[in-house]
């Protein structure tokens, strides 16, 4: 196969993935914070504790996260039919890529947050602060660092989980590397493919590092 | 000012109820520095919390300016703690918004304007003496530095009451002075009542006008700071503020003659008994050892002396000695020659 072929390939899976993963990831950062919040503010004395919400978004989450990915994109499809109206797709898979990513990201923030110093959540209650300006400027400025960290780990797998996206028509650049690399024995494009992700994995992993240690004022 | 009836905290544990504070009942008059101290897990920390609403008692009441909030609603406990502000031990300032957002974030809470907020946050920062420290964030600040902010920060609301959670416990010697100092100003300057909670002695006998000693959940003695170390009732109580003036063994033993320890108290000075003593018997003391204390700008004084002489001297000299000065202890007896 020619160089050019091999880049026009890559370059449209490429635009593929990217629109599989920006979409599910802008959408799991609002639900994933949202759910991540809820989960530690309902396990938080000083917070509004509630065994029974805590319990419940918990077992959902991990209920959720213990389907794989190839299963939760077959089991969603009535869900993601009433969504977008198609099963098959880039857009169609962005529906269980979502929903995968927000019950990651959920958990990953929950720990972030619980990361921060309960003593500054007392001294800010103490000063009569009320239940938004402790959302707002006590809990997700203190946990920023943390919820980059956790928004970069969910991003590297969205990435990982887009490969299988290729069951359903959606492309990509992990459907490439099975359907020529591993389907027609196109070696050169599998190592290509994969080389590529490395070097995206690892910028996105750095540049996350790089974010969240700027932030961090400790 | 603050006023507890009958105040019980029962904590529910699993297996049995931990009582953290249990009946007490005490005034904390406008204007006071009043110390609470005792040893960890005596309740006072509990204790504090239950004046700004953090903790809810199990029973009994507290009245602030009359008020019992104890009933108050989410509302008005919120409004409450814009009265009272609360220093911490470890300062709890948000690491991640400079010194200045620290502040600026307490009058937001209270509602201040933007322009305000500025003017405000300058004023708050030179009354604790960090004026060129605003932009910078907290972590690039000594414990002294960030305790200045935390005050600073609870200063913001103009608040009656200013509750201090071991607040120099995790500072230095010089530092917790330098801490002292700033808050006995704002108790004279702004007029705030401090509720001060420690276990360091050394602050209570600089910084309060009253103390409540706390032990197992009860306050077991309350009195002016003065008699509190002058003259403890209580075993705890002598405990805590128990002299600890030690002659070393080695000098101790080389001494001949007893040891005594002559305590007193109040306006009276011991070296003219001292001097008459060695004039009018016929005995040589001796001052091994000597301090003395002011607390509240009243006196306490220790003294250790040997005592030398003839067994008959030596005994009407002690009569002497024991009829003029509060307390004497016998450190040590010489062995009958």
């Amino acid at each position: 196969m020619k160089t050019s072929e091999i880049v026009e390939l890559l370059w449209q899976a490429t635009k593929q993935t990217l629109t599989m993963v920006s979409i599910s990831i802008s959408l799991a950062v609002l639900l994933g914070i949202l759910l991540g919040l809820v989960l530690y503010i309902t396990a938080t004395p000083l917070l509004y504790q509630n065994k029974w919400i805590n319990g419940l978004a918990g077992f959902i989450i991990n209920v959720i996260r213990s389907i794989p990915f190839i299963i939760l994109l077959v089991l969603l499809m009535p869900v993601t039919s009433a969504i977008v109206g198609t099963v098959i797709g880039p857009k169609a898979v962005t529906v269980p890529l979502t929903v995968a990513a927000t019950t990651f990201l959920a958990r990953l923030v929950e720990g972030a947050l619980s990361e921060v110093d309960k003593g500054i959540i007392e001294a800010s209650l103490a000063m009569g602060a009320n239940f938004k300006q402790i959302i707002w400027e006590v809990l997700l400025v203190e946990a920023l660092p943390g919820i980059i960290r956790a928004i970069t780990v969910t991003l590297i797998s969205i990435i990982g989980f887009s490969a299988m996206a290729g069951t359903v028509g959606g492309g990509g650049i992990g459907d490439l590397a099975i359907r020529y690399g591993y389907q027609r024995y196109q070696t050169d494009i599998l190592f290509v493919t994969v080389v590529f992700l490395v070097i995206v994995v690892q910028m996105i992993q750095v540049i996350g590092e790089k974010i969240a240690v700027y932030l961090t004022k400790k | 000012m603050i006023r507890f009836e009958n105040v019980k905290v029962i904590f529910q544990q699993k297996q049995q109820e931990l009582v953290a504070v249990n009946n007490v009942s005490f005034h904390i008059k406008q204007g006071e520095i009043y110390g609470i101290v005792g040893g960890s897990g005596a309740g006072k920390s509990t204790l504090v919390r239950t004046i700004n609403g953090l903790q809810k008692p199990t029973s009994g009441r507290i009245f602030i300016e009359g008020e019992d909030i104890t009933a108050f609603g989410r509302k008005e406990i919120r409004e409450l703690r814009k009265k009272v502000g609360m220093i911490f031990q470890h300062f709890n300032l948000i690491s991640r918004k400079t010194v200045g957002q620290n502040i600026e974030f307490a009058l937001k809470v209270h509602n201040i304007s933007k322009k305000e907020r500025q003017i405000k946050v300058k004023e708050l920062l030179e009354l604790v003496g960090l004026e060129d420290k605003e932009h910078v964030y907290p972590a690039s600040l000594s414990g002294g530095q960030k305790q200045r902010v935390g005050i600073a920060r609870a200063l913001a609301a103009e608040p009656k009451i200013l509750l201090c959670d071991e607040a120099t416990s995790a500072l230095d010697v010089q530092t917790t002075e330098e801490i002292v100092d700033i808050l006995r100003d704002i108790n004279t300057k702004l007029g705030i009542t401090i509720v001060f909670i420690t276990h360091q002695m050394e602050v209570a006998k600089k910084l309060f006008t009253k103390v409540a000693v706390m032990n197992k959940g009860e306050i077991i003695e309350e009195n002016s700071t003065y008699e509190i170390f002058a003259n403890p009732i209580h075993a705890h109580t002598k405990e805590l503020v128990k002299n600890d003036i030690v002659i070393p063994q080695e000098i101790a033993r080389k001494t001949r003659g007893d040891i005594l320890k002559l305590i007193y108290r109040g306006d009276k000075s011991i070296e003219p008994i001292i001097a008459y003593t060695n004039k009018k018997y016929d005995v040589i003391l001796n001052i091994l050892h000597g301090r003395i204390e002011y607390i509240q700008q009243k006196p306490i004084g220790t003294l250790v002396v040997s005592i030398e002489g003839k067994m008959i001297e030596v005994q009407r000299a002690l009569t002497y000695i024991r009829a003029s000065i509060e307390e004497v202890q016998v450190v040590k007896e010489s062995e009958a020659v």
